[in-house]
């Protein structure tokens, strides 16, 4: 049997054709290496490669064997969790109808919550089949796209709350602005990706790809949203330069990040000394730093029933209670929500299970072999992390109250519809975990000393 | 020599490890080690191994990277933690299995 033959013979059990390039190339070198052995042995040229085939053993067999390997995989540990997830979360939401004239409104939030699941989940399945790589090819342009949209939108089909754009209306569906820019992290994994390989000149276009959906986010203006994309742009870039992508000084380069990350305070300060914060914002942290309770209606309230919880089952706070008295009890305070109709442990509970899921999400984006994945993979657990984060702070009035959204059981279209999808991206990661041949980058990663 | 293939695939996958443990080592080098320490024991169809470590990278027990060698591009494999933990605990079952092996064996002697 010939070398191509057998090759070919292999590759031809390999239903996954994206798979087959993996296998080729390793088999080939390992033939021919053989075959190098056999002639130094004394063999002639082609007996040793007919020879070195021949070690090989059966390709059927072998073939069949790595098509068990390579083939597309499904997380069902990861939909099981997100499934228990989703319950819990309109468990809540049902437990939050309420009673008497106000579970009118209760109701509508919940028919929309469970639409809105429904559709996370057939978007979440449809991102999951499809081939994540697109973005390796294709992020500049859907980066561009997606910032050219996102302004002629807000600018044509924006809607006005309180004087701020916040949302696009497009026909029947509203979409939350902010939220169609959590779309941008996986895009931007794609672009720190397309730059791979190459030195600082590189680094000042990312920085400019993220500068702009920040510099949007503040111009809004939502500080947090342009904090959120800041802190996972920055993320996504230091695990980038640990990889070795770029061609600079990978240790000295993440220290001066470091340090200018640490900087950042200061830096915000400087700002407000020099007249650039408008009063109202000066106002709000005055009040916060304050510590008074006067200045702080919604942590209050929050405190009040939090404190009014029992460790199991309901508290003092009903439905009808929290939806008349706590502005957002179904969408930044859903915790505090949770934990007055369920008790302490339920609220424990369920970020436990975000905490797994996350978890989860960071531990299958580390373990994966292409770069791509791995990157983008973590882009989407650190931007679900942040929320998490950002959301306990303002549920425990630890930072000032501002819109927050926690994952999985705020309520909001966009933002359910959008997490589900990220989650989608990370499932259809670790699908092609085995499938996508990782190409090194074409220049030589040569890290300078 | 040509061993019975069920008893050999079963510990291919722990010496493969335990190869790994000493040093990070590409498909060929791994197949030529082994037949050399097992005395020509292991003639192992070299076909079988790389199935073998697609199988334990999935599993995450190796992970493998590309780097130049004389000029060859070539694709080596390290052994992880969650790898050298596998080993571990495969090497105590063989030891227990082999152990009680003999010593039926040895019982048959007697007799």
């Amino acid at each position: 049997m010939r070398m191509e033959e057998y090759l070919t013979k292999v590759t031809e059990q390999i239903r996954c054709q994206k798979a087959r390039e993996l296998v080729v190339d390793e088999l080939k070198d390992h033939i021919l290496e053989q075959a190098e052995a056999y002639e130094t042995e004394g063999m002639e040229e082609s007996e040793a490669l007919e020879q070195a085939v021949r070690q090989m053993g059966d390709p059927v067999e072998t073939g069949v064997s790595l098509d068990r390997v390579h083939r597309p995989k499904m997380s069902w540990s990861m939909l099981g969790l997100t499934a228990v997830i989703s319950l819990l979360s309109l468990a809540v939401h049902a437990a939050l109808i309420g009673s008497g004239e106000a579970s009118r409104m209760g109701l509508y939030y919940f028919r929309n919550d469970v639409t809105f699941t429904l559709l996370g989940y057939a978007l979440m399945l449809l991102v999951y089949r499809m081939d994540y790589s697109i973005l390796s090819r294709y992020a500049r342009w859907m980066a561009a796209g997606m910032l050219l949209l996102l302004v002629l939108g807000s600018h044509f089909l924006g809607v006005e709350v309180h004087g701020m754009v916040r949302y696009i209306r497009v026909g029947l569906f509203t979409m939350s602005i902010s939220t169609l820019m959590y779309l941008y992290v996986p895009v931007f994994g794609g672009i720190l990706y397309q730059y791979r390989g190459e030195g600082y000149r590189a680094l000042g276009k990312i920085f400019l790809w993220a500068a702009a959906p920040v510099l949007m986010a503040f111009k809004m203006p939502s500080l947090n949203l342009a904090i959120i994309l800041c802190w996972t742009f920055t993320g996504m870039f230091c695990i980038a330069v640990w990889k070795g992508w770029y061609q600079i000084h990978k240790k000295r380069d993440l220290v001066i990040l470091g340090v200018g990350i640490l900087a950042l305070p200061a830096l915000l300060w400087m700002l407000l000394s020099t007249g650039q914060w408008a009063p109202y914002q000066i106002d709000r942290v005055r009040a916060f730093l304050s510590g008074n309770p006067d200045y702080d209606y919604y942590g209050q309230v929050s405190r009040e029933f939090l404190s009014g919880s029992r460790l199991l089952g309901q508290g003092t706070g009903n439905a009808l209670q929290l939806s008349e008295r706590l502005p957002g009890y179904n969408m930044d305070y859903i915790l505090v929500s949770l934990i007055s109709l369920y008790g302490v442990l339920a609220g424990a509970l369920a970020l436990l299970l975000l905490a797994f899921l996350f978890m989860k999400i960071f531990k299958i984006s580390v373990r994966q072999k292409n770069q791509l994945g791995l990157v983008t993979g973590c882009g989407c657990g650190i931007l679900f992390f942040i929320q998490l984060v950002l959301c306990l702070g303002v549920t425990f009035s630890l930072c000032p109250s501002t819109s927050v959204t926690l994952p999985f059981f705020s309520y909001g279209g966009s933002a359910t519809v959008v997490s589900y999808m990220l989650l989608g991206l990370v499932l259809s990661i670790y699908r092609h975990k085995d499938i996508l041949p990782e190409k090194p980058a074409k220049k030589v990663m040569e890290i300078a000393p | 020599m040509a061993v019975d293939r069920t008893l050999v695939s079963g510990s291919l996958a722990m010496m493969i490890l335990r190869l790994l443990t000493e040093k990070d080592m590409y498909g060929y080098e791994m197949i030529d080690t082994l037949r050399k320490r097992s005395e020509n024991v292991f003639e192992l169809k070299a076909g079988s191994l790389y199935p073998l470590l697609h199988n334990l990278e999935e599993k995450y027990f190796v992970t493998s990277y590309e780097q130049e060698a004389a000029g060859k591009m070539r694709k080596y494999y390290h052994i992880t933690k969650d790898g050298k933990k596998h080993l571990d605990k495969k090497k105590e079952e063989w030891q227990q299995y082999s152990k009680a092996v003999a010593s039926v064996l040895a019982l048959e002697a007697w007799a």
